[in-house]
């Protein structure tokens, strides 16, 4: 397929889902109105669409729509909702927000008023408009240079990956600076890279710096979806899933990727590895020492993939609060195709940690308005007694909780439509396409959770969260989980009973704080809970990993430049990075 | 396009209480309060230089005239989690303290402020920034409360002492008589007269978390986790008014009996009788700084 028919594909899928957006009056939305007018719908059905979203004390989530659509749209515009756009960016009082999407956002939409209103004598900030366009150049520059030399930051979100999308599609279509049209275009180009190395069927495999609250059970979550079915286009469409408001503006945007990265995202032909390397967290105090990089390994198998992350957390408190570190994912609904464990680690350091509210108020504030992030069963936000390894299909994850922890155990969640079978300490379910064998380490008991959203009572399955949970009791808590292609096991009960018997030394635990673990192809895997980790007797080198590592893919770190082949097809990127240029530092949560 | 006027009945800055809470808002009585025009931003610290003030928020850091209605941009693109603001030399004569560490700003030709970190190479801890002064005594010597207790900056030289109040968070400074004052998490209130070696005085409030210092005559007045306690000058602390989290406290430069202090959350509470009796005012839930009237250095 060529770049041009892939493209008239997208178009396809881009007339469906805008169809299908003001078909169900998904339009009534200031970031999808655009859709409606591209649609041909009234002009002046914009009029109070757009004044409930964007307002004078408009935050991110208002600023960038409202200038994308007076950057794509401006000669339809009633003039009401002109001015009243007008009149926010030279009179309004704008919020700026805490996290990285959010100043994506703040930025990419003040750059494009300041260049569609330069003439004016005072921005809404009381300064030239030449001021803002300088300092969000500078940003969002500075943002995508981060982004090419050391990782994304906000990495890997399914949820906010569409927000920073939207604000780079906003900068391509209408940016006035070539430069930054061209930058925007590749830091496009490089978040449908991380998109493809790691999409599995409509999910995103492997760990993410956020995924909702509440939603990591789930199979397909997040706006992403929305520029997954766009993109990737490998799933019957379902328009509740597909049309997604922070995905609509890549609806009435010329981006096009190149179809390299759709032919990465859909070969599922070979099991392999992708490795990457992100941004450290922002952990600003309570520490001694900042994060680390994050390195993320990902096994994506024909019928599963199986994720970990190496967080780099610097220690008690830090424990970024809606990050998920691992999980194995598989085709199925909500809550069927998904393991994962957790630490529900709740000590109100760990806000305060990266927000700056008085560590003695934080504890109440912050989950007054988000009460789950403190409940005893969360499946989702990392821990720092969490510590993992991981080979192939295989994962041991281990826990050294303090005594004095308030949660001294551990959850993990477990599908409740599987046929479960206990053996020898491993609890195995039969997939069909794969196997998969889950050894916890302590003391187990076998529950379940239902979590549902708005709701007095609840009375049948969750919504939000519905299965079993394992609670395992030990402050030395630990799991092995191995996934095997049902076609390499030899049949689910050679694979219940090699896997039961194959080496497994616990003698180390928790004492030495080791964990050696033989996997099913006969790969011996040794974990040192705060020390090496080693494969067949080699230690892992995490700090050699580059920014990215998959078939065909070079992309060393701090060069801005990486390089992906898929047979004939080969993408080049190259951001021009500066290496004697200081990077921009980062002020924002991710 | 000519900025709007703040409103015509307001009094000069100088001449007015101004309380830090979602925006800014002045009193002359403490009792009836006026915005500062329509801003919402939670305000972290406030200071003055002249008639001018500088307001810290969680997302930046702004100029607020006295004859007009807009607020202006200090912050750029590296300075936010503004928690500290002092008076410093220079435009626009303020010293930053952030999340981030402290910042020293200088204007553009556009009016534009540009920001330069003055924190590297500081530990995690060392760099987040609570409370902030300059040492009356010493220009350009600068007095800095962080998570990780006190640092004192020398700005000529760049340079960066610590001092041995290293093992508890510093949110509150102050100087009053011969001292700097600094009120810590887990350590009371201590005092110091060279910034850098610090005594405990008395030992009542070394279990109560200290957010804000004021002092009125000889006594020093402590905003705390349990409420306002006050030293008499003899070391020993007195709890008055209501228990809540005193995240603020000031005392009216002329009358040393009249003092407001805010609550997160609690809202704004006033005594005219040196806490002998508390009443609270204004509209306000959570409050993170006050001001009293006053011209402010420069």
């Amino acid at each position: 397929m060529t770049d041009q028919e892939y493209s008239e594909q997208v178009d396809a899928r881009a007339n469906e889902l805008r169809e299908a957006f003001v078909g169900n009056d998904r339009c009534k939305n200031h970031w999808t109105c655009p859709v409606a007018l591209q649609q041909g719908g009234d002009p002046n059905d914009l009029i109070s669409v757009v004044a409930q979203g964007v307002n004078e004390h408009a935050g991110p989530f208002g600023i960038l729509p409202a200038m994308a659509l007076v950057c794509g749209f401006e000669e339809r515009l009633p003039r009401e909702t002109l001015d009243l756009i007008r009149s926010v960016f030279l009179q309004g009082k704008l919020q700026r927000g805490n996290t990285e999407n959010h100043w994506l956002m703040y930025y990419a939409g003040n750059l494009l008023a300041a260049e569609r209103w330069a003439g004016e004598e005072v921005f809404w900030n009381g300064l030239p408009p030449e001021v803002m366009r300088t300092e969000a150049s500078s940003w969002i520059l500075g943002t995508i240079a981060r982004s090419a030399t050391i990782g994304h930051h906000e990495y890997d979100s399914a949820q906010y990956l569409c927000e920073h999308f939207s604000s780079y599609l906003a900068l391509a279509d209408h940016a006035a600076d070539p430069h930054m049209r061209n930058q925007a275009v590749e830091m496009l180009n490089l978040l449908v890279v991380d998109m493809a190395l790691e999409y599995f069927y409509g999910a995103w495999a492997g760990g993410h710096s956020r995924e909702g609250y509440r939603q990591n059970t789930w199979t397909h979550l997040g706006p992403v979806q929305g520029l997954y079915y766009l993109y990737f286009g490998d799933e019957n469409f379902e328009p509740e899933r597909h049309c997604q408001v922070y995905a609509a503006p890549a609806l009435f945007s010329s981006y096009r990727p190149p179809v390299i990265l759709s032919r990465i995202a859909l070969d599922r032909s070979e099991q392999h590895v992708v490795r990457k390397t992100r941004a450290p967290r922002n952990i600003f105090r309570h520490v001694d020492r900042p994060a680390e990089p994050v390195r993320k390994y990902t096994c994506l198998s024909r019928s599963f993939a199986l994720g970990s992350t190496q967080l780099g957390l610097p220690g008690p408190p830090a424990g970024p609060i809606d990050l998920t570190s691992w999980d194995l994912t598989w085709r199925g609904p909500r809550h069927h195709a998904k393991i994962v464990s957790n630490h529900p680690y709740r000590s109100p350091g760990r806000f305060s940690a990266f927000l700056s509210d008085l560590p003695q108020r934080i504890g109440r504030s912050v989950p007054s308005g988000k009460p789950y992030l403190q409940f005893a069963d969360r499946l989702y936000g990392a821990s720092p007694f969490e510590r993992m390894m991981q080979y192939e299909g295989t994962v041991i994850v281990l826990y050294q909780i303090p005594e004095e922890d308030e949660a001294p155990y551990v959850n993990l969640f477990l599908p409740g439509s599987c046929s479960w079978r206990e053996m020898d300490g491993w609890v195995f379910a039969d997939l069909g396409d794969f196997h998969v064998g889950v050894r916890p380490i302590g003391a187990y008991h076998w529950t379940d959770i239902h979590e549902a959203s708005n709701v007095i009572m609840l009375t049948g399955p969750g919504d939000l969260v519905d299965g079993w949970m394992l609670q395992i009791e030990d402050l030395n808590a630990g799991l092995i989980l191995e996934a095997v292609e049902a076609d390499e096991s030899g049949g689910y009960e050679n694979f219940c009973q090699r896997r039961s018997e194959a080496h497994l030394d616990l003698t180390g635990w928790p004492e030495d704080n080791r964990v050696i673990a033989e996997t099913f192809s006969g790969s011996r895997m040794e974990m040192n809970y705060e020390g090496p980790h080693l494969i067949d007797g080699e230690v892992i080198d995490y700090e050699s990993y580059p920014l990215y590592d998959a078939p065909g893919v070079d992309a060393p770190m701090g060069t801005g430049r990486m390089s992906l082949r898929k047979g004939e097809d080969v993408l080049n990127l190259d951001f021009g990075i500066d290496p004697e240029k200081p990077q921009l530092p980062m002020r924002v949560i991710g | 396009m000519e900025p709007k006027q703040i409103g015509g009945n307001l009094s000069p800055l100088d001449e007015t209480w101004l309380v830090g809470a979602r925006g800014v808002h002045q009193s002359v009585d403490g009792i009836r309060w006026e915005t500062l025009g329509d801003y919402a931003y939670p305000i972290n610290t406030l200071a003055r230089r002249y008639d001018r003030i500088a307001a810290g928020s969680d997302w930046g850091m702004w100029e607020i005239l006295p004859d007009r209605s807009k607020w202006i941009q200090l912050h750029d693109e590296t300075l936010t989690e503004v928690l500290a603001v002092a008076p410093g030399s220079g435009d626009p004569g303020m010293v930053a303290g952030s999340a981030y560490g402290i910042a020293f700003g200088k204007r553009g030709s556009l009016g534009e402020t540009r920001w330069a970190s003055r924190s590297q190479g500081l530990s995690v801890n060392e760099t987040f920034t609570n409370a902030l002064f300059e040492d009356p005594g010493a220009t350009g010597r600068w007095i800095v409360g962080t998570e990780a207790g006190v640092l004192v900056y020398r700005e000529a030289e760049d340079c960066w002492e610590r001092s041995d109040l290293s093992d508890t968070p510093c949110r509150a400074l102050c100087h009053a008589g011969d001292f700097f004052w600094a009120g810590t998490d887990d350590r009371g209130v201590l005092r110091s007269r060279d910034g850098t070696t610090w005594e405990s005085v008395g030992n009542r409030l070394a279990d109560v978390a200290v957010f804000s210092l004021a002092s009125s005559g000889d006594a020093i007045i402590a905003g705390t986790l349990e409420g306002v306690y006050v030293d008499d000058g003899s070391g020993e602390w007195h709890r008055r008014g209501p228990r809540m989290l005193v995240s603020s406290v000031a005392v009216h430069p002329e009358d040393g009996d009249w003092w407001l202090a805010g609550a997160t959350p609690g809202g704004l509470w006033m005594t005219k009788n040196a806490g002998d009796t508390w009443f609270q005012t204004g509209d306000f839930k959570i409050v993170r700084s006050i001001l009293p009237p006053g011209r402010g250095q420069g």
